[in-house]
């Protein structure tokens, strides 16, 4: 008995369709904050975590692809062996509809999103329970919600990878504009509208360029015959194995990249003299407000903040850690070092909707 | 074989079959008030998802429109046509070759490729998609092959780009060509041989003959195979977004995982139902044609076109579109799945971390696919009873409503599922009910069809007769009739469960966490390029969907070719 949908096996078995069978996947034996009151920092209090041995199921849904997550699940389940995390993947926005859509059923226990301005979005319509753990309120003002509905995780920076058997170094773009150049039509990889990291950097370019010149370079990217995809680990491969030579990534897919032996480098972009700076993005985690689990989903936050767990992500991943004192993998530069966006992505969470507007009206798949 | 599924022709009267008259009412007497209903209310049912998705579209603001319309529409019309068009013109090619070349002639092992040909049915083009990066993706199997057999560095073997229309078409074709093969093979071989025999004795060769004779005759099941072929072409998604084709059907799936409101996915939603319009309309006429067409009589067997030299050639023809669409795939499948277990690399370990296995996934394929499969079948005996037993312009008009979604793609069924149960049924949204639902209403226009099949075959004098002896009608029905078309229902049934182990639109849009089908497995892997975990849920996959593939086919007179050639 792993996740708790097995339960519905016999019973769309035997009942094929029946009313009552909808809490077949989603039991709730103990919902430990009856009432919705905001639950006390030291959540070791509920039931659950009295046991010596936390022991359960969580239900985490996130925009994180699977690669990049299980190491993380892996590291909790060394520690917590009797909790297993039941994934659900997906784009940022699907999930963000799908937590919105639930609300009133909540299935998650976790949402990890790859996005700030997604998590900013939900938080303000109160998808989120807050969860004031020590854990969460050490980390920076800056990188959680103010009322501790959600905490980011890790910190990532947008660059451009390039295969280097292709591209030689004195021709490389040094900005993320260059990439609508017509010499590298057909060549260019970037994630679609779906992406939420890509959709960001957009809000954070209209910010910084306006709407006229953002949408300009949307167009400019797709009349360049620039390929699209999904999600970034599909751009950082094409780029690898040579079908293209540039990709718009986040900084750690070409570390990704690099350690698997691919042939390719890194251009920080935007770092020149009256130019933007690099645009900064981070992963974040939510408790979901009447989680199913709400106290084992409250430990595996505290987990991914803890040592251990942003270990994980600096390491495995090549992100750069929530928690100071982390030490940063090999390889990855100092983020102090760069010329870095000075846009605040905490005060333009309420233009995500007219950047997909925008992104719409200019075509972007 | 022993054939006694007749295709009709235009005007040739053909094969000896018990006729059924289902033109006048079969049951005299009162018109069964509880069947209509239980009829109406099926098939309204299986409009719902449709119905919801236009309403939406239509509340959208106009701005919305104008936006979508003028970004994207033009790109995805053209994309979307060229596509429908170059894959039914290669798939029908490719079926109409081989029907000939295997019914006609004095092919090497004609029985073992009239099974093998029908196999391709059993690999979703996702999963042929995917064999197809991994083979000759650059750094995939075939480069580093080839660069380590001519030492040359990566790079540097020129090798075809599988991200356009031709990767695509070639893609789709090699995994959708049995839609004609099987249906034209079926009218080949149920054709009467005078008429070629009087083309040859008057003069004409065996291509003049073909061209004057055998393709007029079999255009009926050609057009009707292509058209299948279209409407899997439009609806197709797993395969054009594996190749970064951008058609009607991405275009929905972006706008549905990107925005919050779900207005932008059912307006384009709305331009691939008016793409699919005329599809619906053809397939109509094509079968109003064919149930005008007369029966043949005198029907004698063929006596095989003797090949001479071209006969290897014509093997090795048969045998190279047989490993293209079945066994390079199986193969590839089956190398890198032993890889994947002999030989773990650290992805594939952390792939399985906290996973469930393969076999749990299959289980979760084959328990929602087994109830859907059935359920549609059950629930669409009451349509179908009611049109062949009470033929009445409502009964034809429910009949048709529930095959409209027999053209629909897959992720508008998901994606009304998706905005009906979040909205009318939060609490089944999300769930395994939500899925098999889906699954249900997605398979019911296949069940429909198979199922009117089925009753159509069955004498209604039968029944009569039971009545005479004092039975009620729901006893007649179950001791008389059911059993009576048990083998037709039941192919009805393997055809519906082979449909619901390949879904993938609706799987991913309706799935509950923790619940993943192999179908969803092979997407989630594949699109993020981890091929070595996409290929042991694409094997089992393609196991699985095989074996009922296979009983199905090999029963001959209810089998496959009967369900797809639709008298």
């Amino acid at each position: 008995m792993k996740t708790p949908c097995h339960l519905a096996y016999r019973l769309i078995a035997t009942t094929a369709v029946a009313a009552t069978a909808v809490t077949a996947c989603s039991p709730t034996p103990a919902r430990p904050e009856a009432g919705g009151a905001t639950p006390s920092p030291g959540a070791a209090s509920t039931p659950a975590l009295q046991n010596s041995k936390p022991a359960g199921n969580i239900v985490v849904y996130t925009s994180r692809a699977e690669a990049l997550f299980k190491p993380v699940i892996a590291a909790f389940n060394e520690e917590y062996p009797d909790i297993s995390v039941t994934l659900l993947t997906g784009q940022a926005t699907e999930l963000a509809a799908r937590l919105l859509e639930e609300r009133n059923t909540p299935k998650a226990d976790v949402y990890i999103s790859t996005d700030m301005l997604n998590m900013l979005s939900l938080a303000d319509e109160g998808v989120f329970e807050p969860n004031p753990s020590p854990a969460v309120m050490s980390v920076p003002a800056e990188f959680r919600g103010e009322d501790a509905s959600w905490v980011a995780l890790t910190l990532r920076l947008r660059v451009i990878m390039y295969n280097t058997n292709l591209v030689q170094p004195d021709e490389l773009p040094q900005s993320v504009l260059d990439l609508t150049d017509a010499k590298w039509k057909g060549q260019v990889g970037s994630s679609n509208s779906t992406n939420g990291s890509m959709v960001a950097h957009l809000t954070v370019l209209r910010e910084q360029l306006g709407d006229a010149q953002t949408e300009a370079f949307i167009k400019g990217l797709v009349a360049n015959e620039t390929q699209f995809f999904g999600g970034h680990t599909d751009v950082r491969k094409a780029v690898g194995a040579g079908e293209l030579k540039l990709g718009l990534v986040n900084h750690y897919y070409y570390h990704l990249s690099k350690a698997e032996g691919a042939p390719v480098g890194i251009v920080y972009p935007d770092q020149g003299d009256g130019q933007m700076g690099m645009a900064l993005n981070t992963t974040n985690a939510a408790v979901v407000k009447g989680a199913p689990h709400a106290d084992l989903a409250r430990l595996f936050i505290d987990f991914m903040l803890s040592p251990r767990g942003q270990q994980v992500y600096a390491e495995r991943n090549f992100e750069y850690p929530i928690v100071p004192g982390i030490p940063l993998a090999e390889g990855v530069p100092a983020r102090d070092q760069f010329k870095l966006s000075t846009v605040s992505l905490k005060s333009i969470y309420d233009q995500l909707a007219q950047t997909k507007a925008l992104a719409q009206a200019a075509g972007l798949p | 074989m022993h054939i006694d599924h007749p295709v009709s022709f235009f005007g040739i009267r053909k094969v000896a079959r018990p006729a059924i008259d289902n033109r006048r009412p079969a049951i005299a007497g009162r018109f069964p008030i509880a069947l209509m209903l239980t009829a109406i209310g099926v098939s309204l049912a299986a409009a719902v998802p449709l119905g919801y998705v236009l309403v939406r579209a239509s509340a959208a603001p106009l701005e919305l429109w104008g936006r979508l319309w003028n970004a994207q529409a033009p790109m995805l019309l053209v994309n979307t046509i060229a596509l429908v068009v170059a894959t039914a013109c290669c798939a029908s090619a490719l079926g109409v070759a081989l029907a000939w070349i295997v019914e006609r002639t004095d092919l090497p092992g004609r029985s073992v490729w009239r099974w093998v040909l029908a196999l391709p049915l059993a690999i979703p083009a996702y999963v042929a998609a995917t064999c197809a990066l991994l083979v000759l993706r650059r750094g995939g199997l075939a480069d580093q092959f080839l660069s380590s057999l001519f030492h040359v560095g990566p790079g540097q073997i020129p090798l075809p780009s599988l991200y356009n229309l031709g990767g695509a078409t070639a893609i789709i074709s090699l995994s959708v060509f049995p839609y004609v093969y099987l249906p034209v093979a079926a009218a080949i071989r149920s054709m009467n041989r005078s008429y070629e025999e009087a083309a040859r004795m008057s003069g004409l060769g065996a291509w003049a003959t073909f061209r004057a004779v055998t393709l007029p005759l079999i255009l009926p099941a050609v057009l009707g195979g292509a058209l299948l072929v279209s409407l899997y072409a439009l609806s197709d998604f797993g395969t054009v977004a594996l190749l970064r084709y951008p058609t009607f059907t991405t275009a929905i799936y972006n706008q549905f995982t990107g925005q919050i409101d779900r207005s932008a996915a059912a307006i384009l939603s709305t331009a691939l139902v008016a793409l699919t319009l005329p599809l619906l309309a053809g397939e109509t006429w094509l079968n109003a044609r064919r149930n005008r067409a007369a029966r043949a009589s005198a029907w004698k067997p063929h006596t095989p076109l003797k090949l001479g030299r071209w006969r290897w050639i014509a093997f090795a023809g048969v045998m190279g579109a047989a490993l293209l669409s079945v066994g390079l795939r199986v193969l590839v499948l089956a190398g890198l799945t032993a890889q994947g277990l002999l030989f773990p690399t650290d992805v594939d370990r952390i792939w399985s971390v906290g996973g469930e296995s393969v076999w749990q996934h299959g289980m979760n394929s084959l328990l929602v696919a087994g109830v859907a499969a059935t359920l549609a079948s059950v629930l669409a005996l009451a349509p179908t009873y009611l049109a062949s037993r009470f033929p009445h312009r409502l009964s034809s008009l429910l009949l048709h409503v529930c095959r409209i979604s027999y053209a629909l793609p897959g992720l508008i069924v998901g994606l009304g599922f998706v905005m009906l149960l979040s909205q009318w049924a939060p609490g089944i949204y999300g769930t395994v009910i939500a899925l098999t639902l889906g699954f249900v209403f997605r398979l019911l226009p296949y069940a429909v069809s198979a199922d009117h099949t089925a009753l159509s075959g069955v004498p209604p004098s039968l029944e009569q007769a039971a009545h005479v002896m004092g039975r009620r009608p729901l006893a007649a029905f179950w001791r008389v009739t059911l059993p009576a078309a048990a083998p037709g229902l039941m192919a009805g049934w393997a055809l519906a469960f082979i449909a619901a182990m390949k879904e993938l639109p609706t799987a991913i849009l309706l799935r509950p966490p923790g619940f993943d089908t192999l179908a969803v497995r092979v997407w989630a892997a594949s699109s993020e390029s981890v091929y070595t975990q996409a290929a042991p849920p694409a094997f089992l996959l393609v196991v699985l969907t095989m074996i009922p593939l296979a009983l199905l086919y090999s029963r001959g007179s209810f089998g496959l070719t009967r369900v797809l050639s639709k008298q």
